[in-house]
């Protein structure tokens, strides 16, 4: 049963793919702020129904940009196709802070007497040789060995 | 999945988001001041880890207090919720890790029937660095060892740190 409903999943949506990242300039304010004056003018036109679509264009562009960075997609997707271009110019800004955190060489401040990042206490392989593993404590190499 | 890691001594919980949004609605919000409780005790304990005096010095009693009879007064929770979210992004910064919106959280506070969202966002965006962490009880005090030749102690602190690798951190 399930795997006849996996097939029909895949005759319907297609085979899993690989994350497609949109385009940097995307993420840009300037495609917020259009989508917002595009969506605003539509929503006064008799084809308002129009307005809605670039939040749902950019709710996919967020959705694609997450599952790329291997970040859980569903809250800023559902609220940029929720809310629209507002929420979206809030993603570009927070997207810039969040990169910048993530890809930052190191963190401010050393932990628990440890840099923040190094090695968490944990068994290792041995680096003297005389035990399979050894014990480090986060800070240094204990006398704790297993064989 | 659910389950506690332990950051260099702080213990703390990944949750799903979707059911702390479920809970906060079938408890009609009484999980939602729960889980707020229990969120700013782990981002106090995180700082206490980190030696940051701002996250250490968080009173979680005293932000929940701000949250339930200061709803009263309108502005103790909307300051509260401002720390809160400035506390969680400090917390990830430690942990390059994704940071949480305060305006995606002021967007779903100020909606009001999303309001029940803010627990689900902001757990999510803290399980992406609590996840950085190994699980509470995997590294913990070491079990009994087997006794083999001592090291002397230029040779274990002389011995190099042990590499990571990335996925780990």
């Amino acid at each position: 049963m399930a795997a006849r409903a996996q097939r029909l999943w895949v005759w319907l949506i297609g085979p899993p793919r690989e994350p497609a990242p949109p385009p940097e300039w995307i993420f840009g304010p300037a495609v917020g702020i259009v989508a917002l004056i595009v969506s605003f003018v539509l929503l006064l036109t008799p084809a308002w129904i129009l307005g809605f679509a670039p939040q749902i264009v950019l709710a996919v562009q967020v959705y694609e940009d997450r599952r790329a960075l291997g970040l859980s997609y569903f809250w800023w997707s559902s609220a940029v196709g929720t809310f629209g271009a507002i929420v979206f110019l809030m993603y570009v800004q927070n997207r810039r802070e969040s990169l910048a955190s993530i890809r930052s060489a190191r963190p401010a401040v050393a932990a628990a007497g440890h840099e923040a990042g190094a090695a968490p206490p944990a068994w290792y392989p041995d680096p003297l040789g005389r035990a399979r593993l050894r014990w480090w404590d986060g800070g240094s190499w204990t006398r704790h060995v297993h064989a | 999945v659910a389950g506690e890691i332990d950051a260099y001594g702080a213990r703390a919980r990944v949750r799903r988001p979707l059911a702390t949004v479920g809970l906060t609605l079938v408890t009609l919000g009484v999980y939602g001041v729960v889980w707020y409780q229990r969120v700013n005790a782990e981002l106090r304990d995180y700082g206490r880890a980190y030696r940051d005096d701002r996250l250490a010095a968080s009173k979680p009693t005293r932000s929940v207090l701000a949250l339930v009879p200061g709803l009263l007064l309108l502005v103790p929770p909307i300051v509260s919720l401002v720390g809160f979210v400035g506390r969680v992004r400090r917390a990830q910064r430690y942990g390059q890790s994704e940071l949480a919106s305060g305006w995606l959280v002021a967007v779903f506070t100020i909606s009001i029937v999303f309001i029940p969202a803010v627990p689900g966002y902001v757990q999510a965006t803290l399980n992406e660095l609590w996840r950085r962490y190994p699980a509470a009880g995997e590294n913990e005090a070491p079990p009994a060892s087997e006794p083999g030749p001592e090291p002397t102690d230029g040779e274990l602190t002389s011995a190099p740190p042990p590499r990571l690798a990335a996925a780990a951190v």
